[in-house]
């Protein structure tokens, strides 16, 4: 993270992760907020209604009885054009998921944070990116981030995003429950009118379609065949479009209040590198302390977070990839059916298209909030360079039965 | 690429719905003996398609929408609507 606090007109605040999100939410001023509460991301809802009690927040919130009804309710007001946020994490987004779908169907740029736990299937309450991954074909753009200033300046750049008229789609940010939601960290946190000036230049834009009284729209009408297709194939631009235009948004951003996190991936040490660790969220902060420790041993290792998970990066991975020896990734979830880590999965079919073949190993770890320590990314950056000296290795290694 | 609106997705106005033909699934078609109808509109208000259409005082079923559920046939108090198999009504055109 390049912070640069000097340029940054505001204050420090010391805000828990959950905090910091619905910190950044408040101050993108949305119509109509719907949190139905779930651990790890209940005080995301607590912090917004206080802010509507203390009336630094104008909105709408709306007590829902479940996260189904939010999100619906959600929809609704996104169709009349409002600006809308809500919160969930596991269990309420598993239970959101039929509006899930149609919100991102419908073009609706709703921005919901998905706060990562282990969803229904092992009755766990702790973290793992799995019920993120139980949406990742819904749709969304998905975009994982690392700290407490990371959730804050991604969720306004989410409504930029979403509501930019080149893209109308809705944005989860998501972040490791528990590690991050209940982590108290240092947040800048900038002026009121900074903020209002960057969402401003999505006023100038051509106004979003929206149901108003008097001009009767049919939303969303059927669509079969051709047209379905049609529809289909837009969704399917615009999120490739994403790929550029989050560039764009965090290159203003960075503009605007001096932090920037690199788009879609953050690289780390990786000029010189010759083998490529590659994390996603929370844990990217104790792998760059192994990767530093790793150097100072002679290893030549680099570092790249995945930011955008949907849609995935594919060009910029490979362009970040290219003429590196091996690459070892950390999952934090579980691709059933593929016997490895989603990112994997993910990251081999990048390979796969673009004709990159190198070793590409695996380390399943973090489930249910076990830890990924320091010593376990440093064997990751072992077993990689190994691999990547041409001997045999294991495709995917089980961090915590290993 | 050749699209057919410029929208993102499914808005349109309500006049001109994305238009889904259920009249495609019919299997058998309602057919009014005028002679026997007595205009009552009773067909008009059952047709769960709302695809009854008044014409010159007589209901007609509207064959882009009518699914042929038969519901106007078998409720017509003069018993003026037969339900005719398409391919028999085709062939009878």
């Amino acid at each position: 993270m390049n912070s640069r606090p000097e340029r940054v007109r505001g204050e420090l605040k010391v805000l828990t992760g959950n905090g910091a999100a619905a910190y950044g939410a408040m101050m993108c001023r949305p119509d109509v907020v719907a949190v139905y509460p779930i651990t790890p991301q209940s005080e995301i809802g607590e912090r917004l209604t206080q802010f509507h009690a203390e009336g630094m927040l104008n909105a709408e919130i709306i007590e829902v009885e479940g996260e189904n009804s939010a999100m619906s309710m959600l929809i609704g007001a996104s169709t009349v054009g409002g600006r809308v946020f809500t919160a969930s994490s596991s269990w309420g987004l598993a239970y959101m998921h039929d509006t899930t779908l149609w919100a991102a169907g419908m073009r609706l740029p709703v921005v919901m944070v998905n706060v990562n736990r282990e969803p229904p299937s092992l009755p766990s309450v702790s973290c793992s990116r799995q019920d993120m991954m139980t949406v990742r074909d819904s749709g969304w753009i998905q975009i994982e981030v690392e700290n407490c200033q990371e959730i804050f300046d991604t969720v306004i750049m989410a409504f930029r995003l979403a509501e930019d008229t080149d893209i109308l789609l809705p944005v989860m940010v998501s972040y490791d429950g528990f590690y991050l939601s209940y982590l108290s960290e240092g947040v800048y946190v900038p002026l009121q009118e900074d903020v209002d000036r960057f969402l401003a230049k999505l006023s100038t834009q051509k106004q979003r379609l929206r149901v108003t009284p008097g001009d009767v729209y049919c939303f969303p009408s059927y669509a079969d065949k051709e047209l379905a297709t049609e529809f289909r194939y837009k969704h399917s631009a615009a999120l490739e479009r994403t790929k550029y235009k989050l560039v764009e948004i965090e290159n203003e951003f960075e503009e605007s209040f001096g932090r920037s996190y690199g788009g879609a991936v953050e690289e780390y040490r990786i000029e010189d590198a010759e083998i490529v660790l590659i994390t996603m969220g929370s844990s990217t902060g104790t792998a760059r302390v192994a990767v530093d420790k790793k150097r100072d041993e002679g290893v030549r290792v680099g570092l790249i977070k995945v930011r955008l998970f949907r849609p995935f990066p594919v060009e910029t991975l490979i362009q970040a990839i290219e003429g590196k020896k091996c690459v070892g990734i950390l999952d934090r979830s579980v691709c059933f059916g593929w016997n490895c880590g989603h990112l994997y999965m993910e990251l081999g079919a990048a390979f796969g298209t673009k004709g990159i073949c190198i070793p590409m190993l695996d380390f399943i770890g973090g489930l249910a909030q076990a830890d990924i320590t320091i010593e376990q990314i440093e064997r990751v950056i072992d077993d990689t360079n190994r691999a990547a000296q041409g001997q045999p290795f294991i495709s995917v290694t089980w961090l915590s039965l290993a | 690429m050749k699209f057919r609106t410029e929208q993102e997705a499914a808005w349109c106005t309500w006049e001109k719905t994305y238009d889904l033909r259920t009249g495609n699934w019919r299997e058998s078609r309602p057919v009014t003996d005028r002679s026997k109808c007595r205009q009552c509109g009773w067909c008009y208000l059952l047709c769960p398609a709302n695809s009854v259409k008044i014409i010159n005082g007589y209901c007609e079923p509207d064959l882009n929408y009518c699914k042929g559920c038969g519901v106007c046939a078998k409720e017509c108090p003069a018993k003026a609507v037969k339900m005719v198999p398409e391919k028999v009504a085709d062939n009878e055109q």
